[in-house]
């Protein structure tokens, strides 16, 4: 049931990872495949611990439910399942979800005879997740350093975390993460656009082909990078989203690299120490930066 | 996998220059004649540089563009008295700022925030100018309008932060300085004055279409790129004629998470969620301060945050 | 009993007429995206009786350039090849198996949809894509120049050798190389499989056997959207049938 109407000549035996056709099979139109049943088991079980971690908590109001770490005082031990247990457990099944869900793509890929671009680059948005419950937690000593699982109180975590160092605007990684992400968002809305202005041209006129779109980017800004190349570059620049947003976070916290309780305001301090030949012009550069209004 | 998988371009080749389509018949004489070749931007999309269209829109808004930036770096220079040495030093903590707020909305002296409103002056027509560019390099070539109207949600975003808001809260004050770490603290400031942006609904809306963005060209890039053995990269012809290309690049997707876009529609989801982005961005940020004074307590009031907080430093409130 | 409007405020009033608008909008995009591929069918090639929540949405029409009419999508042709596909197992979700060989047959990861048998045009008019040789002012600029070496398979076999590159011409791109197998005919390969290394293009989809049996093309200097479909689909077939270790897991 629920084929396309061209699916059926795709839907063919073979290219498992593991299971040989045993798990070959497809469910309305999902693949299953072994990987399809992990996913589900684990999904489920996770989704059941945050249900009982609500019940705990006693709230069913959904902005409101929070599966929090443990303690910092637990390092990294195991917790008592209501002292963040619960967040241990269901961080593992969110890894094991996500993992199987890779490996399901994979599966996908190989039935399909295409790349595996897209369990790559799913690959690059776990690492981001694992950065962050994982190895920084891991790094600094604590489980208590992860993020607690709730809409809001992720929310209060991440404007924790960034008060923590005065101001995370100032970390240059976090920089770097934001302008990939508006980056990729403005490429996307070209791209987007240029294929539906060529398809959807002005009304009565011919729907156009890619010399148009070429030109059209030429003669706006004088390059166009191409039907090939943009797919490669919106790739790049996604990628690098999610990976400098890993950097950011991991950079800030583990005491060698950057210790929570220091200010990335105060790190830029770097430049004024390499352009100032003694001390005293150091501090009279320091206390030309404190004169500026928005710093008092 | 002996493959590298498309990611980037093998082999090069170089002919005659294309100098474009033209519809109008007078578009080639508009252009400029010369084209250059890039080795290196060769390797992931197209090697051409240029020609690029001459137009009188395109001209005025990089001139305008230009004195925004350098009536900036004046503001900046007069900030370090023209010591050139402590601008290299503290370059990154200078700024052209907004006018004060006891100025109001009325137009406030050169040294005072003048300067600044000359300059916000040029580049709003710098950016309107360009978007008729970007309708009229459109226009001229029959096509849709569709870059034209995301660039306007743009516009919306900059337009609500630098004009509208700062009308209803009634002073040029509100304004975002022109300077590096000075923006980032405002960006700051913002949020920590009016109680916390993170609990400002459409805050959270404008990141999960800025993520989504993110996640929609991760998925889609990489669709085409692993269908481009076939020529899924063709995506025009593919819209007109579907190919294989398209079939294994929809099959993917309904087999994995159960729906499928087309490969004309992936671009309507793209399209509209990078323009979601300033769209709830700008009513977020337009209902500051204006409508809502305090998101943390607004978000308590409407039942999605409790009274319990993670303390915020003292020392997180920079300026004010 | 407190007011009606106690709770209620302007950022309210516009976070419910943004959620109001974004149904609508998933609504659309939904229906948008259904211009290929509707009605349904199942797995006999019936329609479907679960047509989904959303209605498939009216035709919409692409003039297309240089004379070649209109298309409208939907447009409710369902699967016009007939496929070898036999039902080994009436459960629902169970795969269609290839009664025959799934690469020769277009089946499976070998698959190729019957697009229009004309080659594509670019903004001229004039075919896409070109044999090199054949066009003048066409230089490599970049990278190994693959023409003259050897290409060899997956299990390591020369096939035969490169003797020229098929250009994208408006895109100044190598779509194909042409290779000349042993016995003199020609076949296109796509680029995005083959590697080229110092001395040889490493092809990794296909075995050496297979070669002869990539579909050939009818004119010497002209590529067809429907070749090209079937060349491509041979090579990608490799990549799940050239083996039995690649179509069937190790566990």
């Amino acid at each position: 049931m629920a084929l396309l109407s061209f699916e059926r000549k795709y839907r063919v035996p073979g290219g498992t990872l593991i299971g040989r056709d045993l798990f070959d099979f497809w469910v309305g139109p999902f693949y299953i495949g072994f990987f399809g049943l992990m996913t589900i088991f684990f999904a489920s079980l996770g989704t059941l611990l945050i249900l009982w971690g609500a019940a705990l908590q006693g709230t069913w109001n959904p902005f409101l439910i929070s599966i929090n770490p443990p303690a910092l005082e637990y390092g990294l031990q195991f917790a008592p399942l209501r002292d963040g247990g619960l967040w241990q457990i269901i961080t593992i099944c969110a890894h094991g979800a996500f993992i199987a869900w890779l490996l399901r793509e994979v599966e996908i890929c190989r039935k399909l005879g295409i790349g595996f671009h897209i369990p790559v680059a799913f690959g690059v948005a776990i690492f981001a997740y694992t950065s962050l419950v994982v190895i920084r937690p891991v790094l600094m000593g604590a489980w208590g350093h992860a993020f607690p699982y709730g809409i809001f109180s992720h929310l209060d975590w991440v404007s924790y975390t960034g008060y923590a160092y005065i101001n995370f605007h100032f970390n240059p990684a976090h920089w770097v993460a934001i302008t990939f992400f508006f980056t990729t968002t403005l490429a996307l809305s070209l791209h987007g656009g240029l294929i539906l202005s060529a398809a959807n041209p002005e009304k009565g006129k011919e729907s156009k082909t890619p010399d148009h779109e070429d030109t059209y980017f030429r003669d706006f800004i004088g390059y166009s990078i191409g039907t090939l190349g943009i797919h490669r570059i919106g790739l790049l620049l996604a990628l690098n989203a999610g990976f400098w947003s890993a950097v950011c976070i991991l950079i800030s916290g583990p005491v060698w690299i950057f210790p929570e309780g220091s200010s990335w305001v105060e790190w830029w301090n770097w430049w004024p120490r390499l352009t100032t030949f003694s001390d005293a012009q150091y501090q009279e550069t320091m206390n030309f930066i404190n004169s500026l209004e928005w710093t008092q | 996998m002996a493959e590298y998988q498309n990611i980037f371009t093998q082999v090069q080749v170089k002919g005659p220059p294309e100098m474009g389509m033209d519809e109008t018949g007078e578009l080639s004489s508009e252009r400029t004649k010369t084209t250059r070749n890039n080795t290196w931007l060769g390797y992931l999309g197209n090697a051409q540089l240029g020609p690029i269209h001459l137009g009188m829109f395109g001209v005025v808004s990089i001139y305008l563009f230009f004195v925004w930036f350098f009536l900036v770096g004046f503001g900046m220079l007069q900030q370090v008295n023209f010591d050139f040495a402590l601008f290299i030093r503290t370059l990154f903590w200078l700024s052209l700022n907004p006018p004060p707020e006891e100025y109001g909305l009325s137009f406030p002296p050169i040294n005072d925030g003048g300067l600044y409103m000359i300059a916000s002056f040029c580049l709003l027509f710098s950016v309107l100018s360009w978007w008729i560019r970007s309708y009229l390099r459109a226009h001229e070539l029959g096509m849709g309008k569709h870059i034209c109207w995301a660039f306007a949600a743009a516009i919306w975003l900059f337009l609500v932060i630098g004009l509208f808001r700062p009308i209803a809260m009634g002073s040029w004050s509100e304004m975002v300085p022109y300077g590096i770490f000075p923006h980032l603290i405002w960006t700051n400031n913002l949020s920590v004055a009016w109680g916390n942006l993170f609990y400002n609904p459409f805050h959270a809306l404008c990141i999960v279409f800025l993520y989504g963005s993110a996640l929609l060209f991760a998925m889609h890039g990489a669709t085409i790129l692993a269908t481009s053995r076939l020529g899924g990269d063709r995506e025009l012809e593919q819209i007109y004629d579907r190919g294989t290309a398209s079939e294994r690049a929809a099959l993917f997707w309904r087999w994995t998470m159960g729906f499928n876009a087309s490969m004309e529609g992936i671009h309507r989801w793209a399209w509209w969620f990078a323009v979601l982005v300033p769209i709830t961005g700008g009513i977020g940020i337009l209902l500051t301060g204006t409508v809502v004074d305090d998101w943390r307590y607004w978000a308590i009031e409407h039942g999605f945050a409790t009274e319990i907080e993670y303390s915020v430093p003292e020392s997180t409130l920079l300026g004010d | 009993m407190e007011p009606f409007f106690s709770n209620f405020d302007i950022a309210q009033l516009s976070l419910y007429l943004f959620w109001a608008f974004f149904i609508g909008l998933v609504i659309y995009l939904q229906r948008e995206n259904m211009r290929e591929g509707y009605p349904l069918e199942n797995e006999q090639s019936n329609t479907a009786h679960n047509q989904g929540m959303y209605p498939v949405p009216t035709p919409k029409t692409f003039k297309l350039m240089h004379g070649r009419g209109e298309v409208s999508v939907p447009n409710n042709v369902g699967e016009t090849r007939k496929l070898k596909l036999e039902i080994k197992n009436v459960a629902n979700g169970s795969p269609l198996f290839p009664s025959g060989d799934p690469m020769d047959d277009g089946l499976g990861a070998a698959a190729w949809t019957e697009r229009r048998d004309v080659p594509e045009l670019d903004g001229h008019g004039k075919p896409k894509i070109r044999p090199m040789s054949s066009l003048k002012g066409f230089e490599v600029s970049a990278g190994r120049d693959p023409r003259g070496m050897d290409v060899v398979s997956a299990d390591k076999v020369v096939v035969g050798q490169v003797i020229d590159m098929w250009i994208d011409v408006p895109e100044q791109l190598v779509r194909y190389l042409e290779i000349e197998l042993k016995d003199k005919s020609k076949r296109l390969l796509p680029m995005p499989l083959s590697k080229i290394n110092s001395k040889s293009v490493d092809v990794h989809s296909l075995y050496g056997k297979h070669f002869k049996k990539v579909p050939s093309i009818k004119k010497p200097k002209e590529v067809t959207m429907l070749e090209e479909e079937k060349v491509s689909a041979y090579y990608t077939g490799g990549k799940l049938y050239a083996s039995y270790d690649r179509l069937v897991s190790p566990v």
